[in-house]
């Protein structure tokens, strides 16, 4: 197992590169940009010498190399800066939101996963028939559907037609008050569930499902597309042909063979159709209010709160960084040949 | 005579496809006995390997075979139920392919895959496979073979994981082995030693081996009997010294005319001139006869039967006839 | 001595690439699906051009207020409803179409030809070179695409200009992957080393030879893109960072239009239905296009 521990130490090496590019991307980002932060920093009705002292105060005055290192030391540290608008450090204010960001684009993964990975590998065995042309429109479909207008249209036919689930928001403020869910994950389903808590746990069910939903159908349409072309890949690979001439049985080839050989791109799949999960959940949030980074990045770019853009920005690379790295452990230690 | 282990007769094979239905085998016929190597040659695209595939019923889904007989021993393999090829597979009949290095499944060690086959054939528990796999892997002449049970394929060199698949081939101790072009993939040194070690092993386990190649060399230096493929048809059949010395059919000269004597000092090396033809609107005479260098009228008409010329010879060809 | 006409390798290269082309459309005009996303695709086209022509109320995109029209549910005079200025929601629908080709293509273009070059320069290449542009792919990759397209907007300032060259930031890294591992596998083969050996220099390799093979994976993630594209223009012009009011942008009138969800369902139903319809158009076309050029597919295809 000597080459698996080189790799990961390989891949943990790369990852921190990556990262440290992603802030100086962010960071060469925000500073290109047009407005003054010192000017916004003390608002609107600020006389000169106070945006001067501010400006002094932010660092703003120091040569940009100065600022890059105050810049990392400060990430590293943990120090994200205040927000511009709230007035709260913003790695507070990114914890707090980021776990309803989270249970968002998990249940939608999750949905759209449950979906879309069975329909891919029976449209892959089943291919060239009905089953498996109508589930490629149906994919395909999934996929151009905008995730903003298909929210939309939900609120319009669940919530206000059949009213049967909520607008928007994360749980009733009614429930909120008479049975408040103790924190523990900050993930409202876990919480309510462990604590017993069954009237939050439904209402915060019922609050989830539209955007989720919403968030689900360009996944979906993904998952199955991606799943069904890994499988046909593998269900033609030359060495299950081999299998089947040596006479072993299909189903052997089937659930030992060409399953372990498809998990590989199937955790590949799994980490692109994530990426596209947490993008669209910030669409989502707008549409739903949904208190979470999304709407957060949202209010802080109308307000120009660049801390927060910063800030956001990273923490949603280093998810998907952080995804993809686990990941791609788990493919190395199903398959040899990535440790390559 | 003995009854041959294989007899292949007239078998009609078709595909269907984009530009129209591939009429890939055109009656092709011919016999193996026990403890014969065959080697069955041709151009690429001559049906060889769809022929080899037939006998197991392995050909690609769009594949149809359309008439024929393949009776091993005396049963019709074609009247066979799935499952009962299956066993058969592997088991009394093994394939191997052209390219090792795509054969074996990459996330699983070779003593996996071969321990799989060998439980699935002598219904054996796992323990006692792996200890028959060590037997096989000493058959293939493979060095140390406990400690290369336990690596995975791309850890082995191309040579090594052909010799993998020959033993995984031969586990079962089958009567017949087809190798399609086993030697194609490595190069010369490693190939004269495969087609050594599978000569001792013919030999020494009575094994009939049916050798594809296109290449008409090994062809002459290992095989007992050699059938000439061309188009989906065999032109020529019968013992190797026979053909060599006596070479009936036009085309099988040429490609014994190709092969690279040390003797021959010509400065160009004979080539058969001319493509296969077109194998979804057949010609209607004998298909080589825009490439014969001895047509006549009668071969654009009319396609030649198979003549017996003796006991182990037979060929395709108007020339012939007369 | 044979009379047969000898062509000069140009034309041999030619032939060959025309019979490909027919080869593929033909078996993509067997594709029922692939058929209909093109004539959808003619059909939008037709629209975006002929647009003053073909709406019924050609002056609305001009934003003239009729605000005694303000918010009429879809009636026959103006079958999609009308807007907060009046203005009929049809019309603007269809010149909106204008601007989400236009976008879509030119955000795919500026994407492809950044990114299509690099990925051959560094598949070619190789070595440093390689390892440095791939190290920035990687970067631009790891960003989840719409956030990242999102600060870039910001950065620029909101309009719809801006929103298409930030998209086009946030893909090219897919290209140059995609351009890339094409690339690396060609590098090995043997024309190379012969074009070396009679001396091309190494841009003329990458210009005529390597450049024109990598196109196919291309032109397919292209044509899928083009949906996306469309898809993500939108997003962004919802949010406000694209195209600003009063622009017929699609994104846009649906953004609008969610103020008014309850009370004007219409405003922003429609527009995403086009949104919808266009996306799917070229998803449909791009995936009959991936299925047709599929090598492998091609030589055992069952009738």
């Amino acid at each position: 197992m000597a080459d698996l521990r080189r790799y990961i130490a390989k891949r943990l090496i790369q990852t921190i590169i990556i990262i440290l590019g992603i802030s100086a991307i962010t960071f060469f980002l925000a500073r290109i940009a047009p407005s003054d932060p010192a000017a916004l920093w003390v608002g609107i009705h600020a006389r000169a010498e106070q945006i001067e002292r501010a400006r002094a105060e932010l660092g703003l005055d120091r040569p940009l190399y100065v600022q890059y290192y105050i810049y990392i030391r400060d990430l590293i540290g943990g120090n994200w800066g205040i927000s511009y608008r709230t007035r709260r450090p913003v790695i507070e204010d990114i914890m707090n939101y980021l776990p309803a960001s989270l249970e968002l684009a998990i249940i939608g993964q999750i949905i759209a996963t449950s979906i879309g990975i069975p329909l891919g590998v029976i449209a892959a065995s089943k291919k060239d028939t009905r089953i498996d042309h109508s589930s490629r429109v149906l994919a395909i479909a999934a996929l151009s559907v905008p995730v903003f207008w298909i929210g939309i249209l939900l609120q319009i036919f669940f919530a206000r037609t059949l009213g049967i689930l909520p607008i928007e928001g994360r749980l009733d403020l009614h429930i909120a008050m008479t049975n408040p869910i103790h924190e523990i994950t900050g993930f409202y389903l876990i919480d309510s569930l462990v604590t017993g808590n069954f009237v939050a746990f439904t209402d915060a069910l019922k609050h989830i499902i539209l955007p989720a939903v919403a968030l689900a159908a360009y996944s979906t349409g993904l998952s199955v597309r991606m799943t069904r072309s890994t499988m046909i890949e593998v269900l033609r690979e030359k060495y299950l042909k081999t299998a089947r001439a040596f006479g072993l049985p299909e189903n052997q080839i089937r659930f030992k063979y060409a399953l372990k050989n498809a998990i590989v791109p199937t955790l590949m799949v799994l980490g692109i159709s994530f990426s596209w999960s947490l993008t669209g959940a910030f669409l989502v949030e707008v549409i739903f209010n949904w208190p979470g980074l999304g709407t957060y990045l949202w209010r802080a770019i109308l307000a120009v709160d660049y801390p927060v853009i910063v800030g956001i920005t990273i923490i949603a690379a280093f998810v998907i960084v952080f995804v993809n790295l686990v990941l791609d452990l788990a493919q190395a230690w199903i398959d040899p040949r990535v440790r390559l | 005579m003995t009854s041959p282990l294989l007899s292949v007769e007239d078998l009609r094979v078709h595909f269907d496809t984009y530009e129209g239905v591939v009429k890939a085998l055109d009656g092709v016929g011919f016999e193996i006995l026990d403890g014969e190597m065959f080697g069955l040659v041709g151009e690429t695209g001559c049906g060889k390997t769809i022929t080899a595939l037939s006998i197991i019923r392995l050909i690609p889904e769009n594949g149809r075979i359309i008439e024929g007989k393949i009776l091993f021993r005396t049963e019709n393999l074609l009247d066979r139920t799935e499952e009962e090829m299956r066993r058969l597979r592997g088991g009394k009949i093994s394939m191997i392919f052209q390219d090792p290095t795509v054969s074996l499944n990459p996330v699983f060690t070779v003593g996996q895959q071969i321990t799989d086959v060998i439980a699935v054939h002598q219904h054996v528990e796992r323990k006692e496979a792996a200890e028959r796999a060590v037997e096989a892997f000493k058959l293939v002449a493979l060095a140390d073979p406990e400690k290369t049970l336990k690596l995975y394929p791309h850890e082995l060199s191309g040579g090594m994981q052909q010799r993998v698949i020959i033993a995984m081939a031969l586990s079962s101790n089958p009567d017949m082995l087809i190798a399609d072009e086993p030697t194609s993939s490595v190069d010369v040194t490693i190939q004269a030693q495969l087609l050594k070690r599978l000569l001792e092993i013919k030999s020494s386990e009575n094994l009939a081996i049916l050798l594809i190649t296109h290449n008409m060399g090994i062809v002459a230096e290992t095989c007992d009997k050699v059938g000439v493929m061309y188009a989906g048809n065999v032109v020529e059949m019968g013992a190797m010294r026979g053909v060599l010395k006596n070479p009936l059919h036009p085309y099988t000269k040429g490609l014994l005319e190709a092969i690279p004597k040390p003797q021959t000092r010509a400065k160009r090396l004979p080539i058969v001139k001319g493509t296969i033809p077109d194998l979804i609107n057949r010609p209607r005479g004998c298909a080589f006869h825009p490439r014969c260098p001895y047509t006549m009228e009668i071969c654009r008409d009319e396609k030649p039967a198979t003549v017996e010329i003796d006991q182990d010879k037979c060929v395709a060809c108007h020339l012939v006839k007369r | 001595m044979s009379k047969v006409p000898v062509l000069t390798e140009e034309q041999e290269k030619r032939k060959a690439r025309f019979r490909e082309i027919r080869l593929t459309l033909h078996i993509l005009s067997r594709n029922p699906l692939s058929l209909a996303s093109v004539i959808i695709f003619v059909f939008l086209l037709f629209l975006a051009v002929f647009a003053p022509w073909v709406a019924p109320y050609p002056d609305a995109y001009k934003g003239i207020p009729h605000v005694e029209d303000k918010y009429k549910p879809p009636s026959p005079e103006h079958l999609f409803g009308t807007d907060y200025l009046g203005r009929d929601v049809l019309s603007l629908i269809i010149f909106g179409t204008r601007l989400s080709l236009m976008a879509g293509f030119t955000i795919v273009a500026i994407a492809v030809a950044i990114g299509w070059p690099l990925g051959v320069i560094a598949g070619y290449i190789g070595g440093k070179v390689d390892d440095v542009i791939m190290r920035i792919t990687d970067m631009f990759l790891a960003f989840p695409s719409l956030v990242l397209a999102l600060v870039i907007a910001f950065v620029l300032g909101p309009s719809l200009i801006n929103s298409m060259i930030a998209i086009s930031v946030a893909w090219w890294p897919w290209y140059t992957r995609l351009a890339r591992a094409d690339a690396a596998s060609l590098r090995e083969r043997a024309f190379v080393e012969a074009s070396k050996a009679i001396g091309l220099s190494d841009w003329t390799i990458m210009l005529q030879h390597i450049l024109p093979n990598t196109m196919s994976p291309i032109v397919v993630q292209a044509t899928m893109d083009l949906g996306t594209a469309i898809l993500a223009e939108a997003g962004l012009s919802f949010l406000g960072l694209g195209a600003q009011p009063p622009t017929p942008e699609w994104g846009l009138m649906i953004s609008m239009g969610r103020a008014v969800t309850f009370s004007a369902w219409w405003y922003a139903t429609f527009p995403g239905i086009f949104i919808f319809i266009t996306a799917m158009a070229f998803n449909l076309l791009g995936d009959g296009l991936r299925e047709a050029l599929d090598p492998k597919l091609r030589r055992i295809r069952g009738v």
